[in-house]
């Protein structure tokens, strides 16, 4: 019957069937006495299943199931099952609440560790959504950019977070929002990095980080958000800071005492040797004094080529152009024969270069230098000019030149090397009787320059 | 050599710190028959009493000394006598110095050669 699901009925159960169903004489001998006499089975169905079945049996009572009978029992059956059913689903129901509660602490649990870990670690770290806001920080990103919790830094909209300080590279010029790593994440690009500093304008502190982003995709390859990593350095940039101030003294006193004393010394040593030479007659004497006079003074002429670059870093902090204008107005004073012009463009910006300012308006003095000295030229013109993120620069004079069969200037190997230091490309032309050219390119591109 | 009557030499003033340097540069000048060191200082207060009480043609000047520099004599110079002529003489010329001494006549590195020394004192002197 469990297999069909159909109910059973026997108005009247015989004898024979009872003592068939007996396993043993005294269990005979129980059935009998209770005097089973009418029978009905109804299986407890419900949604197609069968659950079990209620069986009815009449005995001393005599009473004999009809069809009513069996009408009855499986309308209460049915109930019965829906009952049973539905106790059923209830205990399901709340087993999977049970089970989805211990998944939800679970879930919190790890959160809660995961958020340890990120509060544990040294470095900030923020996620942005594809919009740019900040939808997760830890206590370290909120400190490094002025707010006083993480709380406070996801809560603030993206312009306050913006506006709570400067952003600037590692040479102290602004540098582009656009440019940060967190915004070309946004965009896509893998593996984002820059040094930068943050001067918190309520404070005044400044900062130094490495900033790195990450782009999180969806399935679908857009970008989810960006993940910022921002690792402290300031210490370190400040206990660099402090050894460049060391160092930085320590070139001033070594480039004044090589200045005051030794070259002193050797001016005076060449002038004295001079003086013999003026006042010897024998020819022989002359000679071998005017050796020594060239030997003293091209010891002092590389003395002051040390001495110069020691004391290079005074300018590295001037506008650019002031100290191109600078170079200018001295040659001017010490070539009085040549006209020298300087021409300006109006993309030229006058913001220190730092170390590529200096070393173009070393590459300047020396064309200068070689013009003066070598060109017999009457005018000489520098010029600076931007060609995209690319500053140009031109000496030119009206002088000989240099064929191909001249030796080209001392000073021409030296502008090799200053060019190679910041990336530039030299380029000299010198054609006898067409004067030279001495034409520079430097990128200036914040990209370029790392 | 004589001095010839007639003639006057041209009268300078030395302006240098180092003595050796003085004493090099005042054998020199005055071995020349038309030239004559008329006064030496190594500091610049010295050299202001000369300025104040001398009469010269040409001022020879190093720029670094003990209380100052030399260029700071040129404005001095040039009120006493608007005829002098200035000579910087300078064992390195750095920048700022460079751009103040365009108000000198003539800007010499100190290991030029004696006679192109002397070729432009004479020339100063003269003018």
């Amino acid at each position: 019957m469990l297999r069909t699901g159909e109910p059973e009925m026997m108005t009247e159960i015989p004898e024979e069937l009872v003592d068939q169903a007996a396993r043993d004489e005294e269990h005979r001998e129980l059935l009998r006495k209770l005097d089973l006499r009418s029978f009905m089975i109804v299986p407890l169905v419900t949604r197609g299943r069968t659950l079990g079945a209620i069986s009815f049996v009449s005995a001393e009572s005599g009473r004999r199931y009809g069809e009513a009978d069996l009408r009855l029992a499986e309308g209460l059956a049915h109930r019965a099952a829906i009952a049973v059913d539905n106790a059923r689903l209830y205990e399901e129901a709340q087993s999977e609440i049970a089970e989805r509660r211990r998944a939800q602490e679970e879930l919190q649990d790890s959160r809660d560790q995961l958020e340890a870990v990120l509060q544990g670690v040294a470095d900030g770290i923020t996620a942005q959504d594809s919009g740019g806001q900040i939808i997760y920080a830890n206590e370290t990103a909120a400190r490094l950019v002025g707010f006083p919790s993480a709380r406070d830094l996801v809560e603030a909209a993206l312009e306050e977070v913006m506006a709570r300080f400067e952003l600037l590279d590692e040479e102290g010029r602004p540098f582009p929002v656009d440019s940060l790593p967190g915004r070309r994440a946004l965009a896509g690009e893998e593996g984002a990095e820059e040094v930068l500093r943050f001067r918190i304008l309520t404070t005044g502190e400044e900062r130094w980080t490495i900033v790195k982003a990450m782009p999180i995709f969806t399935e679908q390859g857009t970008v989810r958000m960006a993940v910022n990593i921002f690792r402290d350095i300031t210490e370190s940039k400040r206990e660099e800071e402090s050894l460049r101030r060391v160092t930085e003294a320590e070139r001033k006193r070594i480039a004044r005492d090589l200045h005051d004393g030794v070259l002193q010394d050797l001016s005076y040593t060449a002038a004295a040797i001079g003086l013999i030479i003026l006042q010897a007659d024998d020819a022989g004497l002359k000679e071998q004094l005017q050796a020594a006079v060239d030997a003293v003074r091209r010891g002092a002429q590389g003395l002051r080529e040390v001495v110069d670059d020691l004391r290079i870093e005074d300018e590295e902090g001037q506008p650019f152009t002031e100290i191109v204008e600078s170079v200018v107005r001295r040659n001017r004073t010490m070539a009085r024969g040549i006209e020298i012009s300087l021409e300006v463009g109006e993309q030229v910006s006058s913001a220190p270069l730092g170390e590529t300012g200096t070393q173009v308006s070393r590459i300047i003095q020396e064309a200068l230098t070689n013009a003066r000295r070598h060109s017999r030229a009457d005018k000489v013109s520098v010029s600076l000019a931007m060609d995209g993120d690319d500053l140009l620069v031109e000496v030119s004079d009206d002088g000989h030149g240099f064929g191909p069969e001249t030796t080209p200037g001392v000073g021409l190997g030296s502008m090799r090397e200053r060019a190679v230091l910041i990336g530039a490309e030299l380029e000299i032309e010198s054609e006898a009787e067409r004067g030279t050219s001495v034409r520079l390119r430097v990128p200036l591109s914040r990209r370029a320059l790392q | 050599m004589t001095e010839e009557a007639g003639t006057e030499r041209i009268r300078v003033m030395h302006v240098e710190d180092q003595a050796d340097m003085r004493d090099l540069m005042e054998i020199l000048l005055n071995s020349q028959s038309d030239i004559k060191v008329v006064a030496q200082a190594g500091t610049l207060v010295e050299a202001r009493t000369h300025v104040a009480r001398s009469e010269f043609d040409v001022a020879v000047l190093d720029l670094g000394l003990p209380d100052g520099n030399g260029l700071d004599l040129i404005d001095d110079l040039r009120r006493a006598n608007p005829d002098v002529g200035v000579l910087i003489l300078s064992a390195n010329l750095d920048a700022a110095s460079m751009e103040r001494a365009a108000d000198a006549d003539e800007i010499m590195d100190k290991l030029a050669p004696l006679d192109e020394v002397l070729g432009t004192v004479r020339r100063l002197g003269n003018a």
